[in-house]
């Protein structure tokens, strides 16, 4: 069978799937569960009625419980056991033997430092951009151009990145930009740059500001002209320059904004794997928590501690989910 | 010519400058700031098509520093030379070009098939279940997004593995229906809640049923929300590569994996690297360019409020 025909029957049984289960469902309620006839006719379209709004969404709360109730307490259930012995309850062994591994420390360190400087720098440049673009006639072009790596995969970020920052040997062709640009500039032989310790660390958050810049920007573009012009002109009025006016009268108005941005970064700073997985394989002091973890249960075959760091990052990720929760739900009423 | 009759004041001639150098100053920083974003995608494109001395020598700028080559695509099978014949390269390049395409079609049609169902459900019915009422069920659905994907690997891979489901599309695509489904029910709740339910009150009224007024009335006003929904989904899926090296092997790998792997095995001479990574990111430049409007709108949508 054809590609393309085997694509069109998986979407077609898929899609086929979901419309049937609306249908049968609701024939089901309505012809055999509530019949709207008889003596209960009245009750049996009240309750048909009642019950619904849960056709809609049963799909969907039911293969979500799913993918995040089973995974979250089956990863914590592995990581009090040991695979080794037959998966027996082992208490937090996992834990301890993970906090002796100095590998651990570096992941958490890294992750941190990505965690200080990607948000940061990302809404910093965003507002930047945001800001400017608004200013000028082709700031719409500009804007495309700025949010195009956005829309390439953090894999396809690595790969272009893995040019810039390539490195041959002396005598071969040379084929990264920065090593052109560095020798040009009067440095002597090439360097490999993703091997220099902790430098590399910043070589790998550059890939990603520059993939989130575009994301912070659209979406505090979106806020910026969202301002009310009266503001802004009563500044000017009352001799406000233009970084008063920035600074004082803009930023204070899109600050629920900037929080957004700065959380939904954050958040994908924390799932960050791809990046450093495709560069540098958490080598050379590179490593994050998740590619930590990647390592522990796929090359070390290790699932406790595997887990262990899961847990760990889950750890981190909580606050920001409360916090989130919490604000939306205030929000909200 | 009259003369003019106004005149700025002395005072104010001085601004002229200041607005020019302002100007300037604008147009050069959103200039560089440009280039810093397009000189990669630029670099990989014309590494794609270089020879050997031009890297050497730093050339940047087709047809005026160098003639462009068809050296990286010769060893893919994909240049004008070596298109009819026969390529292994080219052949799994294909496949894996395909893989992508059907997981990522089919998960996004599924999720905004389903997400659009339950979006609608929650703007349009209150429910009660135990303490969760219509809001916490959103903040349920949202609250998914912010847990990372690494998370989940190791159960769903024990999962799969029982479920005989590793390494093939169903798997993935079942995976990726649920990994973007958060996002499309929030992003059409947003759509939903903005139709007016006086339409529906109409068309319920005239005699259709909630099902009716939903294919009839509903949809085709909340098409477009559905579009950027399903837009978005479409590039999240393309693009997702954790869950598609964890989970395939051979069969089903996708794009991403297979540009991973080639792209970090040393032995790869750098012109099939760059001409491969070229590939690999020109369907999404193209994607990013034209359907550029329905990601941001799918994006402000789905940033976490």
């Amino acid at each position: 069978m054809s590609p393309i025909m085997q694509a069109a029957l998986t979407i077609l049984i898929g899609v086929g799937g979901c419309v049937g289960y609306f249908y049968l469902s609701n024939q089901f309620l309505d012809r055999v569960l509530y019949p709207a006839k008889g003596q209960n006719a009245g009750r049996n379209i009240n309750r048909a009625n009642a019950i619904r709004p849960w056709l809609f969404l049963f799909p969907a709360i039911f293969a979500l419980t799913l993918y995040l109730a089973y995974p979250v307490f089956e990863t914590l259930r592995l990581s009090l056991t040991d695979r080794s012995l037959g998966g027996a309850f082992v208490g937090l062994d996992n834990y301890t033997q993970m906090a002796h591994d100095p590998k651990f420390w570096e992941a958490l360190r890294n992750n941190f430092l990505w965690l200080l400087i990607v948000p940061a720098a990302s809404t910093a440049f965003g507002l930047l951009a945001a800001q400017l673009t608004d200013r000028i006639s082709w700031g719409n072009i500009a804007k495309s151009l700025i949010f195009m790596p956005m829309a390439i995969s953090f894999v396809g970020a690595a790969v272009i990145f893995k040019l810039v920052y390539d490195a041959r040997p002396e005598d071969v062709a040379q084929i990264g930009i920065l090593n052109a640009v560095y020798l040009q500039l009067g440095g002597d032989s090439p360097i490999t740059w993703l091997t220099v310790p902790f430098w590399n660390n910043i070589f790998l958050i550059i890939v990603l500001i520059w993939i989130q810049t575009g994301f912070a920007m659209v979406i505090l573009s979106a806020a910026l002209r969202g301002i009310p012009e009266e503001t802004i002109e009563a500044a000017i009025v009352d001799g406000a320059n233009p970084f008063q006016i920035f600074f004082k009268i803009k930023v204070p108005q899109i600050a629920g904004t900037i929080v957004v941005v700065w959380t939904t970064i954050t958040i994908v700073v924390l799932k960050v794997f791809d990046i450093v997985f495709a560069m540098t394989n958490g080598q050379w002091e590179t490593q994050v928590l998740a590619n930590y973890m990647y390592d522990k249960l796929f090359r070390a075959n290790d699932w406790g501690v595997g887990s262990a760091a899961a847990m760990v990052i889950m750890i981190l990720v909580l606050p920001i989910l409360v916090w989130n929760v919490y604000n939306a739900r205030r929000e909200m009423r | 010519m009259s003369d003019q009759i106004f005149k700025d004041s002395e005072s104010d001639r001085k601004f002229r400058p200041v607005w020019y150098f302002s100007r300037a100053l604008v147009y050069g920083v959103l200039l560089l700031w440009t280039i810093v974003c397009l000189f990669p995608i630029f670099w990989t494109a014309t590494t794609a098509f270089k020879t050997a001395p031009d890297v050497m020598q730093g050339n940047i700028l087709p047809w005026v520093d160098f003639q462009p080559a068809w050296l990286g695509w010769r060893s893919l099978g994909l240049s004008p030379d070596t298109i009819g014949n026969e390529s292994t390269v080219r052949a799994e390049f294909l496949k894996r070009f395909w893989n992508s395409t059907i997981i990522a079609v089919s998960a996004s049609l599924l999720a905004v098939i389903l997400g659009s169902c339950a979006a609608y459900g929650l703007s349009r019915f209150s429910f009660k279940f135990g303490f969760m009422r219509n809001s916490d069920i959103s903040f349920f659905f949202l609250s998914q997004l912010i847990l990372p994907p690494v998370v989940l690997a190791l159960p769903f891979l024990v999962l799969y593995k029982s479920l005989d489901l590793l390494d093939t599309r169903i798997g993935l695509i079942l995976l990726y229906t649920l990994t973007v489904l958060p996002i499309v029910i929030w992003i059409m709740r947003d759509q939903f809640s903005s139709i007016p339910t006086e339409l529906e009150e109409a068309a319920l009224v005239d005699g259709l049923s909630i099902w009716g007024a939903f294919t009839t009335i509903v949809m085709p006003i909340a098409l477009p929300g559905m579009v950027a929904a399903f837009i978005l989904s479409l590039v999240l899926t393309w693009n997702e590569y954790f869950f598609a090296a964890l989970l395939t092997s051979s069969n089903s790998t996708t794009l991403p994996v297979m540009v991973a792997s080639q792209t970090g095995s040393q032995g790869i001479s750098w012109w099939s690297m760059a001409a491969l990574s070229f590939a690999a990111i020109l369907p999404l430049i193209v994607i990013g360019i034209i359907l550029e409007r329905y990601i941001i709108k799918g994006m402000a949508a789905g940033a976490v409020k």
